[in-house]
């Protein structure tokens, strides 16, 4: 039986993988499965201390793989038990084969994706080009902004990934938020464990494998006949998951005294120009929008928190009666269109019967700096191709470039 | 002559090496703030660094959330831990300094104030650092040499957050810092047998430290 620790709500200070190494602590899992990566090593580093302390009654498999990894969780989960994994950039790749048959599966497995970028180049640092590989994986992934989020996600990952039957992802900046010790309020082991609810492998999933007195099978055939049958129910389940994760963020709303919302308008109400982000450069995004407020112009930023499923609905009515926006995304999909979040806000916006100019910026690549001047050079540039003073030869730029 | 939090976060730069203990140091910074009610943060420079490497941390500490988590470029405060910044700066004879050593003058404003880890008196390291003439407060203490003598090894972050609490009370005391010293060295019997040096050093740090 895992021990009790926390029992008082307390503030300390922590990094982004001690948050989530505490987060998993509280959450005890059944089966946790991981092999290290930059920047997620520590993150497993800190989770193993409190193993090998008894603190936990995890089931840690230290697998030879990333492939391993999600593999190993596949099976507990499928057999019942509440499992997680974590990685990064490369390690997610590895992995990649596995993820659309948990989804498919409708296993509710958690994953903490410590973002880091793809090579080549070789680079440990952050951009979100792991996570924007998995946007077509079938799991379910939220954004977090800081160590306070990122604790808070993963909580509630658990939660949302068992009641939408769908597995989650929780991304956390590598070094940005994983390596930044910040301010974590943390609730008790008891509240976690009662919020999330006790594991039991009987109910984690409607079909275990351990149950030997109804036999299932996973992982069959379904050729052209069938095929598009059990493609059909994930599709919906996609689509209703929103509802799940609407639900839990309210539930722990009310636990945690949060604001917590599929995505978060900053200043939207009145703003003529906006900067629609993911992750921890909202906060920096926000300090821009106030100082382009004290100089009369109308900012503001949307921050999004659920990706997938895409709150496509939510983002438009929060966004239509803006003049323009920049959407900023920290990966670049070399698809020579634009960057995959400026899709989606384009694909949410079509429908209606007017609808924002737009603006893609990429920046933010391999862990490039991210200040409140690159914000305010987004908006200005925006700006000045809204009123004319400047032209755009793509709507896709790179914000940072060195020339 | 103290920095207050009343205007709003204060910014922090620390320039030290790797393996030094100034990530550590930034982060025992932060976690006291938290202690004391405060918001705070520290961001290591991060990724390939090595033991020896010259590194900037950043820490903010407010009584507001903090919003940004970008680098700190316009200093409250600047602390330089490692002693062979200002040697290099006085080589440097107000010239550039080598590219791989952040410069600890950059960005700074007229209010903005220096706790250096060095023997040289307050006055010699203000006319390296070039603000002669300037109201900007510069301190030094020779923590290195009070962690060698306290502590028995080149650890001087102790004796530079008690020069600290001489500038930010309001953040760091002896009481706290006691705190997070039996927090984070609590485990071990062996880390926690060093807790009463550290305080020496601290309390040392508070009390050696010089300005001009």
């Amino acid at each position: 039986m895992a021990v009790e620790l926390i029992k008082e709500r307390k503030a300390v200070a922590m990094t982004g993988n001690q948050a989530i190494a505490e987060a998993m602590r509280q959450i005890n899992y059944d089966v946790a499965a991981a092999y290290p990566i930059s920047p997620q090593t520590e993150l497993m580093g800190f989770f193993a201390e409190y193993l090998a302390n008894g603190l936990v009654d995890t089931e840690f498999i230290t697998v030879e793989s990333e492939h391993s990894a999600m593999s190993a969780v596949i099976g507990a989960a499928a057999a019942g038990a509440r499992a997680m994994t974590a990685t990064a950039a490369q390690g997610l790749l590895y992995m990649y084969e596995n993820l659309p048959i948990a989804s498919n599966w409708r296993l509710p497995i958690t994953m903490v994706l410590v973002n880091r970028a793809l090579s080549a180049p070789l680079n440990i640092h952050c951009d979100h080009g792991d996570a924007m590989t998995a946007r077509d994986s079938g799991w379910i992934q939220l954004f977090t902004e800081n160590s306070q989020e990122a604790y808070h996600s993963l909580i509630m990952a658990v939660k949302i990934a068992e009641s939408a039957l769908l597995p989650a992802i929780v991304n956390m900046e590598g070094y940005i938020v994983s390596h930044t010790i910040g301010n974590v309020n943390l609730l008790t082991d008891a509240e976690v464990r009662e919020f999330i609810g006790e594991s039991d492998w009987r109910k984690n999933v409607p079909h275990p494998l351990l149950d030997t007195d109804n036999p299932v099978t996973y992982g069959a055939t379904a050729l052209p006949d069938y095929y598009t049958e059990l493609k059909y129910p994930q599709h919906l389940a996609t689509f209703e998951a929103k509802e799940h994760v609407k639900r839990v963020l309210e539930e722990f709303n009310r636990l945690a005294g949060t604001n917590y919302q599929v995505i978060e308008p900053y200043k939207l109400d009145d703003a003529d120009f906006a900067i629609v982000v993911m992750g921890s450069t909202a906060g920096v995004a926000r300090t821009a929008a106030d100082q382009l407020r004290e100089k009369g112009i109308k900012a503001g930023v949307l921050k999004i928190r659920l990706f997938r499923p895409f709150p496509y609905e939510e983002i438009a009515e929060a966004l239509k009666h803006i003049k323009a926006v920049a959407v900023l995304d920290r990966h670049d999909s070399m698809n020579g269109l634009a960057s995959p979040l400026y899709q989606d806000i384009a694909s949410a916006l079509y429908h209606l019967p007017e609808r924002p100019m737009l603006h893609d910026f990429i920046y933010g690549l391999g862990g490039r700096e991210v200040t409140v001047e690159d914000m305010l050079k987004a908006f200005n540039r925006l700006i000045n191709i809204y009123t004319g003073r400047e032209t755009r030869d793509r709507f896709t730029e790179y914000l940072q470039v060195r020339e | 002559m103290t920095v207050s939090l009343n205007k709003g976060t204060i910014e922090i730069r620390w320039h030290g090496r790797g393996g030094q203990g100034t990530v550590t140091a930034a982060k025992m910074f932060a976690s006291v703030a938290v202690k004391r009610g405060f918001y705070g943060q520290s961001i290591p420079m991060f990724g390939l660094e090595r033991s020896g490497t010259p590194v900037a941390v950043y820490s903010r500490v407010s009584k507001e959330p903090i919003q940004r988590n970008d680098p700190v470029t316009k200093p409250h405060i600047v602390v330089i831990t490692d002693p062979s910044v200002m040697v290099f700066l006085a080589a440097s004879q107000g010239g550039k300094l080598p590219e791989s050593i952040p410069d600890p003058r950059a960005g700074i404003t007229d209010e903005t104030v220096f706790i250096i880890n060095s023997p040289m008196p307050p006055q010699e390291a203000k006319r390296i650092l070039g603000l002669e003439g300037k109201p900007n407060k510069v301190c030094t203490v020779d923590a290195t040499k009070i962690a060698l003598e306290e502590i028995g090894r080149n650890v001087p972050n102790t004796a530079i957050l008690g020069a600290m609490a001489k500038i930010l009370p309001e953040v760091i005391n002896m009481e706290t810092v006691r705190e997070e010293l039996e927090e984070s060295f609590g485990a071990s019997s062996k880390l926690r047998a060093l807790i009463p040096a550290n305080l020496k050093a601290m309390e040392r740090g508070y009390n050696e430290v010089k300005c001009a």
